[in-house]
């Protein structure tokens, strides 16, 4: 073989259609389909011809017994805290750097010996962000002092509400207009039997 | 000094439906056992108000039941009775007393340097080396924690003994002036003579109803009188007799048992909710309840090599018949199909058809702990004894199940849950508010 450059043959540099230049102002590529499923891609590209941006999905074909999955909301997930940007792609170099993981109940309950849940009904505590049907979560620990939203039990029946303590006497208030605010009387038996640190309202 | 506390709840199962129903608290309240039963459990309004009638109940009820007491008596005795007074009455609410036991336990664990785990409602606690403070302060502020955290009142006895502490406990139940917790180091020797002159000696940990009875004919009658017997001269001198004088005069010879140790018997049994007389229905009783007691033996990581099963009908209906079947196993085993295998032939050869059966029972026992196999060159090699198939399986029904919910994964032989109408009665029984996310409580 000499050394001298070819002047026959091979690849000459810029001839050629340009890329891009085709029907669909981008580069293209060959590939190999299903014989029937190519009347289905070529509507397909006709479909997005029409409107590049607006393009309709691509109707492929679904197995007849498939489903559409769910997520799974049943199990524990701990989600990991990270002191680094995630690198996604290769063995991620912020493995080290795992700090620890992010636990709810870490959170949202001090003291789990004395935290229950319990559900709301009705919409007494509405203007403070607590629904019908929500989740709270009760620390009977904690002191229940004036401003705090508390779980009484007066006549009976337990009831979420402020506790305000004032010079016109200890109150339940709801945070409903709708609503009045309860004067607890001497005589009555007022237990108050938890203090409200969160409310869990699902959307 | 050694010091022990010993906090204990008062009518344990009733505090805790108290504690989600506060209105409860100025109502008699009665929890039933199994099957509504029998009354296991009065709140001190109901029982100063069965005290107030005294009925004479007679005989019948648990063993502990006495003509004198609604205590243990069956519940048809005094159904008339309670509801008259508007008493609430619940069956047992086994999920709910385990989760408020666990959290009671783990409250009252940051008081002491260690803690034993007695009971359900009961645990001793090590304040050794805290003999400067005012434990009569410590012990109410131990009470008022319980009672504002979790809704339930406890007592608590504190002495230099394990047995004192008991004790003492017992004392701070009984006289209201002691608000609830009494402590013993504080008093004077004379002082605490004084009190164990007032109990008999029956009342004392550790002595059984024979030996209070051994004990009164050798003229020892109160606390007091054993304390200072001298051990030579009973009649029969025995170690443990010895320790508990020890312990009452204040020697610690009984040390905190922090692991508890591990069974070495695991029984389930329990009374039907309506006579069996079918064998399928046996036979599936008899398997889901050799299912748990497995559970449990693999929970503590044990094998067992002998099980047994009981069955009975109605011992006061004529003809009545009880009989029980032992059998043994070639390789100790954990494994759940193998131990229904055993319980299920051992079913076969007591069955007797045309009865009407009231309650079964299975037993395992011969447990040791899980180890290494020694295999027998005669015997065919074991199918279900450290096999790691097996053991997988066996890891997986437990994970599941412990994830789930009991008996979520379970074997065929156990029959349908829902099926299961031979299942105990438990018609009174209240949400299990900490355990089940549709049973919680609910708010207004």
């Amino acid at each position: 073989m000499s050394d001298t450059p070819k002047t026959h043959g091979g690849k000459r540099p810029g001839a050629g259609r340009k890329k891009g230049s085709g029907l669909y102002n981008e580069p293209t590529k060959v590939v190999r389909l299903p014989e029937s499923q190519v009347p289905v891609i070529k509507e397909w590209l006709k479909a997005r011809a029409k409107s590049p941006t607006h393009a309709p999905e691509l109707p492929l074909p679904k197995a007849n017994n498939a489903e559409t999955l769910r997520p799974d909301a049943s199990s524990h997930v701990d989600l990991p805290l990270f002191s680094h940007k995630v690198v996604a792609g290769f063995p991620s170099p912020a493995d080290d750097n795992i700090e620890a993981r992010l636990d709810l109940n870490e959170h949202y309950i001090r003291n789990p010996e004395t935290t229950f849940l319990v559900k709301v009904q009705g919409d007494s505590m509405k203007k403070s962000g607590i629904h019908h049907g929500d989740i709270l979560v009760v620390d009977r620990s904690i002191n229940p002092v004036d401003g705090k939203i508390v779980i009484a039990a007066i006549d009976s029946e337990l009831t979420v509400k402020r506790l305000s303590v004032k010079s016109t006497g200890t109150w339940l208030v709801p945070e409903n207009d709708d609503y009045t605010p309860i004067l607890v009387k001497e005589e009555s038996n007022l237990v108050i039997w938890g203090v409200v640190t969160t409310v869990m309202h699902s959307f | 000094m050694p010091l022990f506390a010993l906090v204990d709840a008062n009518s344990f199962y009733a505090s805790c439906e108290i504690a989600f129903q506060p209105a409860l608290e100025n109502r008699p309240v009665v929890v039933l056992s199994n099957n509504d039963g029998c009354i296991v459990a009065a709140n001190k309004i109901a029982k100063d108000l069965a005290r107030q009638q005294s009925i004479n109940y007679g005989s019948g009820g648990y063993r502990a039941a006495k003509p004198t007491s609604m205590m243990f008596q069956p519940y048809f005795k005094v159904k008339g009775f309670l509801a008259h007074h508007n008493a609430a009455i619940f069956s047992s609410n086994y999920e709910l007393y385990a989760d408020m036991s666990t959290r009671m336990h783990r409250l009252i664990a940051g008081f002491g340097s260690s803690q034993e785990i007695y009971s359900i409602d009961e645990s001793f606690l090590d304040l050794s080396g805290m003999t400067q403070w005012n434990l009569t302060a410590y012990g109410q502020q131990i009470k008022q924690r319980v009672k504002q955290g979790l809704g339930l009142p406890v007592d608590i006895g504190i002495a230099p003994s394990k047995t004192l502490a008991k004790l003492a406990n017992h004392l701070a139940k009984k006289h209201k002036d002691y608000d609830g917790v009494l402590d013993l180091s504080a008093l004077s020797d004379v002082s605490v003579n004084l009190l164990l002159k007032n109990l008999s000696v029956g009342e004392v940990w550790g002595i059984g109803k024979q030996l209070a009875a051994q004990l009164e004919a050798g003229g020892i009658h109160t606390a007091l009188d054993l304390k200072l017997a001298s051990p030579t001269l009973l009649k029969r001198r025995s170690s443990i007799i010895e320790r508990i004088i020890m312990e009452l005069n204040g020697i610690a010879c009984i040390q905190l048992k922090e692991v508890a140790p591990a069974k070495q018997q695991i029984l389930s049994s329990r009374s039907f909710g309506r006579p069996v007389s079918e064998y399928q229905e046996m036979e599936q009783a008899v398997a889901s309840y050799t299912a748990r007691a497995a559970e449990k033996l693999r929970s503590q990581a044990s094998v067992c090599q002998t099980v047994s099963v009981y069955i009975r009908t109605d011992p006061f209906k004529t003809p009545s018949y009880t009989n029980h079947q032992t059998l043994g196993l070639v390789y100790p085993s954990d494994n759940t199909s193998l131990l229904i295998q055993m319980t299920k032939r051992a079913l076969k050869r007591i069955w007797q058809p045309g009865l009407a059966y009231q309650k079964t029972g299975i037993t395992l026992s011969e447990i040791s702990p899980k180890g290494a196999l020694q295999l027998d060159v005669f015997a065919p090699n074991p199918k279900y004894s450290a096999n790691p198939k097996s053991d997988n399986l066996m890891r997986v029904l437990d994970e599941v199940n412990q994830k789930m919910g009991r008996g979520k994964l379970h074997l065929a032989a156990e029959g349908l849950t829902n099926k299961q109408d031979w299942r105990m009665r438990r018609d009174y029984c209240s949400p299990r508010y900490t355990t089940r996310w549709d049973e919680l409580l609910s708010v207004h």
